[in-house]
Protein backbone atom coordinates (compact mmCIF):
# COMPACT_ATOMS: atom_id res chain seq x y z
CA UNK A 1 0.00 0.00 0.00
CA UNK A 2 1.62 3.48 -1.14
CA UNK A 3 1.97 6.62 0.79
CA UNK A 4 -1.51 7.83 -1.14
CA UNK A 5 -4.10 5.06 -0.41
CA UNK A 6 -3.11 5.67 3.22
CA UNK A 7 -3.79 8.97 2.90
CA UNK A 8 -7.19 8.35 1.33
CA UNK A 9 -8.04 5.46 3.85
CA UNK A 10 -7.15 7.73 6.78
CA UNK A 11 -9.01 10.34 5.02
CA UNK A 12 -12.04 8.53 5.31
CA UNK A 13 -12.02 7.36 8.40
CA UNK A 14 -11.23 10.83 9.99
CA UNK A 15 -14.32 12.44 7.49
CA UNK A 16 -16.59 9.47 9.66
CA UNK A 17 -16.05 10.20 12.65
CA UNK A 18 -16.12 14.26 11.70
CA UNK A 19 -19.48 13.59 10.56
CA UNK A 20 -20.51 11.38 13.99
CA UNK A 21 -19.33 14.25 16.05
CA UNK A 22 -20.74 17.30 13.52
CA UNK A 23 -24.20 15.19 13.50
CA UNK A 24 -24.32 14.46 17.44
CA UNK A 25 -23.60 18.64 17.66
CA UNK A 26 -25.96 19.89 14.97
CA UNK A 27 -29.04 17.74 16.30
CA UNK A 28 -30.93 19.43 19.29
CA UNK A 29 -31.32 16.49 21.20
CA UNK A 30 -27.64 15.11 20.82
CA UNK A 31 -28.42 12.01 19.00
CA UNK A 32 -26.80 11.08 15.57
CA UNK A 33 -30.08 10.46 13.85
CA UNK A 34 -31.52 13.67 12.05
CA UNK A 35 -35.79 13.46 12.79
CA UNK A 36 -37.49 14.06 9.59
CA UNK A 37 -41.47 14.19 9.08
CA UNK A 38 -43.64 12.10 7.11
CA UNK A 39 -43.79 14.66 4.08
CA UNK A 40 -39.93 15.25 4.59
CA UNK A 41 -39.08 11.68 4.28
CA UNK A 42 -41.00 11.24 0.72
CA UNK A 43 -39.52 14.18 -0.43
CA UNK A 44 -35.56 12.85 0.17
CA UNK A 45 -36.74 9.30 -1.16
CA UNK A 46 -37.31 11.57 -4.51
CA UNK A 47 -34.08 13.44 -4.31
CA UNK A 48 -32.26 10.00 -3.75
CA UNK A 49 -34.00 8.96 -6.70
CA UNK A 50 -32.93 11.96 -8.82
CA UNK A 51 -29.28 11.96 -7.72
CA UNK A 52 -28.92 8.91 -8.47
CA UNK A 53 -30.04 9.79 -11.82
CA UNK A 54 -27.75 12.53 -12.18
CA UNK A 55 -24.65 10.57 -10.69
CA UNK A 56 -25.51 7.84 -13.53
CA UNK A 57 -25.60 10.20 -15.96
CA UNK A 58 -22.74 12.25 -15.22
CA UNK A 59 -20.25 8.94 -14.85
CA UNK A 60 -22.13 7.90 -19.02
CA UNK A 61 -20.73 11.68 -20.01
CA UNK A 62 -17.65 11.38 -18.44
CA UNK A 63 -16.92 7.58 -19.86
CA UNK A 64 -18.22 9.08 -23.26
CA UNK A 65 -15.82 12.07 -22.79
CA UNK A 66 -12.92 9.93 -21.63
CA UNK A 67 -13.32 7.53 -25.30
CA UNK A 68 -12.81 10.98 -27.21
CA UNK A 69 -9.19 12.48 -27.99
CA UNK A 70 -9.41 14.58 -25.02
CA UNK A 71 -9.78 11.94 -22.36
CA UNK A 72 -10.48 12.85 -18.81
CA UNK A 73 -7.55 15.28 -19.31
CA UNK A 74 -6.25 17.21 -16.07
CA UNK A 75 -8.81 15.31 -14.17
CA UNK A 76 -7.14 11.65 -13.54
CA UNK A 77 -8.06 9.78 -11.17
CA UNK A 78 -10.33 12.80 -9.30
CA UNK A 79 -12.31 12.00 -12.60
CA UNK A 80 -14.59 9.00 -10.20
CA UNK A 81 -15.43 12.04 -7.53
CA UNK A 82 -17.18 14.00 -10.18
CA UNK A 83 -20.50 12.22 -10.63
CA UNK A 84 -20.73 11.60 -6.68
CA UNK A 85 -20.56 15.39 -6.17
CA UNK A 86 -23.07 15.83 -9.35
CA UNK A 87 -25.41 13.42 -7.36
CA UNK A 88 -25.02 14.75 -4.32
CA UNK A 89 -25.55 18.41 -5.31
CA UNK A 90 -28.86 17.42 -6.96
CA UNK A 91 -30.11 15.68 -4.40
CA UNK A 92 -29.26 18.52 -1.74
CA UNK A 93 -30.59 20.69 -3.98
CA UNK A 94 -33.38 18.99 -4.18
CA UNK A 95 -34.15 18.41 -0.74
CA UNK A 96 -33.40 22.34 0.18
CA UNK A 97 -35.99 23.65 -2.15
CA UNK A 98 -38.90 20.92 -1.20
CA UNK A 99 -38.01 21.03 2.48
CA UNK A 100 -36.71 18.19 3.07
CA UNK A 101 -33.11 18.81 4.13
CA UNK A 102 -33.18 20.47 7.44
CA UNK A 103 -34.53 17.92 10.18
CA UNK A 104 -37.04 18.14 13.23
CA UNK A 105 -34.38 18.52 16.10
CA UNK A 106 -31.85 20.47 13.97
CA UNK A 107 -30.24 23.60 15.19
CA UNK A 108 -30.03 25.58 12.58
CA UNK A 109 -27.03 28.51 13.71
CA UNK A 110 -25.28 25.43 15.20
CA UNK A 111 -25.52 23.49 11.84
CA UNK A 112 -24.78 26.77 9.55
CA UNK A 113 -21.41 27.24 11.57
CA UNK A 114 -20.65 23.48 11.06
CA UNK A 115 -20.71 23.99 6.95
CA UNK A 116 -18.68 27.27 7.26
CA UNK A 117 -16.08 25.52 9.26
CA UNK A 118 -15.89 22.50 6.75
CA UNK A 119 -16.44 24.88 4.01
CA UNK A 120 -13.24 26.79 5.43
CA UNK A 121 -11.07 23.60 6.30
CA UNK A 122 -11.45 22.17 2.85
CA UNK A 123 -10.73 25.30 1.11
CA UNK A 124 -7.66 25.79 3.60
CA UNK A 125 -6.06 22.56 2.53
CA UNK A 126 -7.08 23.32 -1.54
CA UNK A 127 -4.89 26.69 -1.04
CA UNK A 128 -2.33 25.38 1.07
CA UNK A 129 -1.61 22.40 -1.65
CA UNK A 130 -2.14 25.37 -4.55
CA UNK A 131 0.92 27.58 -2.58
CA UNK A 132 3.13 24.35 -1.51
CA UNK A 133 2.46 22.22 -4.35
CA UNK A 134 0.73 19.27 -4.81
CA UNK A 135 -2.71 20.30 -6.20
CA UNK A 136 -1.32 19.53 -9.82
CA UNK A 137 1.09 16.80 -10.33
CA UNK A 138 2.49 15.76 -13.96
CA UNK A 139 -0.27 18.05 -15.26
CA UNK A 140 -3.22 15.86 -13.29
CA UNK A 141 -5.09 17.21 -10.77
CA UNK A 142 -4.75 15.56 -7.12
CA UNK A 143 -6.63 15.04 -4.09
CA UNK A 144 -6.73 18.32 -2.66
CA UNK A 145 -8.86 19.34 -5.73
CA UNK A 146 -11.62 16.95 -4.06
CA UNK A 147 -11.70 19.41 -1.13
CA UNK A 148 -11.83 22.37 -3.73
CA UNK A 149 -15.04 20.46 -4.65
CA UNK A 150 -15.45 19.88 -0.67
CA UNK A 151 -15.50 23.41 0.00
CA UNK A 152 -17.84 24.87 -3.45
CA UNK A 153 -20.27 22.27 -2.61
CA UNK A 154 -20.81 23.65 1.29
CA UNK A 155 -20.84 27.21 -0.24
CA UNK A 156 -23.74 25.99 -2.83
CA UNK A 157 -25.92 24.62 -0.03
CA UNK A 158 -25.11 27.28 2.16
CA UNK A 159 -26.18 29.56 -0.29
CA UNK A 160 -29.35 27.56 -1.06
CA UNK A 161 -30.45 27.46 2.26
CA UNK A 162 -30.27 31.50 2.28
CA UNK A 163 -32.82 31.75 -0.44
CA UNK A 164 -34.36 29.02 0.38
CA UNK A 165 -35.41 31.24 3.58
CA UNK A 166 -35.30 34.45 1.47
CA UNK A 167 -37.99 32.85 -0.86
CA UNK A 168 -39.86 31.70 2.56
CA UNK A 169 -39.74 34.93 4.36
CA UNK A 170 -41.24 36.03 0.94
CA UNK A 171 -43.76 33.48 0.83
CA UNK A 172 -45.30 33.90 4.30
CA UNK B 1 -57.35 21.68 -3.59
CA UNK B 2 -56.63 24.22 -0.46
CA UNK B 3 -57.24 23.27 2.82
CA UNK B 4 -58.79 26.23 4.17
CA UNK B 5 -61.30 24.40 6.95
CA UNK B 6 -57.88 23.25 8.32
CA UNK B 7 -56.50 26.81 8.02
CA UNK B 8 -59.74 28.26 9.39
CA UNK B 9 -60.27 25.82 12.49
CA UNK B 10 -56.04 25.95 13.25
CA UNK B 11 -57.06 30.35 13.24
CA UNK B 12 -59.52 29.64 15.30
CA UNK B 13 -57.72 28.15 18.19
CA UNK B 14 -55.35 30.88 17.44
CA UNK B 15 -52.72 28.73 16.70
CA UNK B 16 -49.94 29.26 13.99
CA UNK B 17 -48.81 26.85 11.77
CA UNK B 18 -45.70 26.17 13.69
CA UNK B 19 -47.64 25.36 17.10
CA UNK B 20 -49.37 23.37 14.91
CA UNK B 21 -46.82 21.57 13.74
CA UNK B 22 -44.96 21.02 17.29
CA UNK B 23 -47.96 19.77 18.60
CA UNK B 24 -48.19 17.31 15.95
CA UNK B 25 -44.73 16.35 15.28
CA UNK B 26 -43.87 18.08 11.64
CA UNK B 27 -42.08 20.90 9.91
CA UNK B 28 -43.80 24.13 9.69
CA UNK B 29 -43.71 23.49 6.31
CA UNK B 30 -45.64 20.30 6.30
CA UNK B 31 -48.81 22.25 7.62
CA UNK B 32 -48.29 24.64 5.69
CA UNK B 33 -48.46 22.33 2.65
CA UNK B 34 -51.63 20.55 3.55
CA UNK B 35 -53.16 23.76 3.98
CA UNK B 36 -52.28 24.68 0.17
CA UNK B 37 -53.47 21.33 -1.16
CA UNK B 38 -49.48 20.11 -2.02
CA UNK B 39 -49.35 17.52 0.22
CA UNK B 40 -51.55 14.71 1.33
CA UNK B 41 -51.33 13.64 4.78
CA UNK B 42 -51.45 10.36 5.86
CA UNK B 43 -54.33 8.71 7.84
CA UNK B 44 -52.09 9.13 11.24
CA UNK B 45 -51.38 12.79 10.63
CA UNK B 46 -54.44 13.67 9.95
CA UNK B 47 -55.65 12.13 13.00
CA UNK B 48 -52.73 13.92 15.01
CA UNK B 49 -54.20 17.24 13.57
CA UNK B 50 -58.06 16.32 14.16
CA UNK B 51 -56.90 15.77 18.21
CA UNK B 52 -55.23 18.42 18.08
CA UNK B 53 -58.01 20.63 17.11
CA UNK B 54 -60.43 19.30 18.39
CA UNK B 55 -62.26 18.40 14.98
CA UNK B 56 -63.29 15.11 13.17
CA UNK B 57 -61.39 13.90 10.22
CA UNK B 58 -64.97 14.68 7.94
CA UNK B 59 -64.94 18.10 9.59
CA UNK B 60 -61.26 18.43 7.87
CA UNK B 61 -60.38 16.31 5.14
CA UNK B 62 -64.06 15.29 3.50
CA UNK B 63 -64.26 16.50 0.51
CA UNK B 64 -67.84 17.09 -0.68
Amino acid sequence: MNFRSLGFIIGIIVGIILVIVLLKAINRDGKMKTKYDERQLRVRGDAYKFGFFAAVLANALLLVLSTTEYGVGIFGYTVFFIPIFVGIIVQISYCIFKDGYVGLNTNMPRFMISMAFISAFNFFIAIMAMVRGGFIEDGVLQAPFLNLLCGILFIVLAAEIGIKMIMDQKGE
Amino acid sequence: MKNLRLKAARAGMDLSQEDLAKAVGVSRQTISAIEKGDYNPTINLCISICKVLGKTLDELFWEE
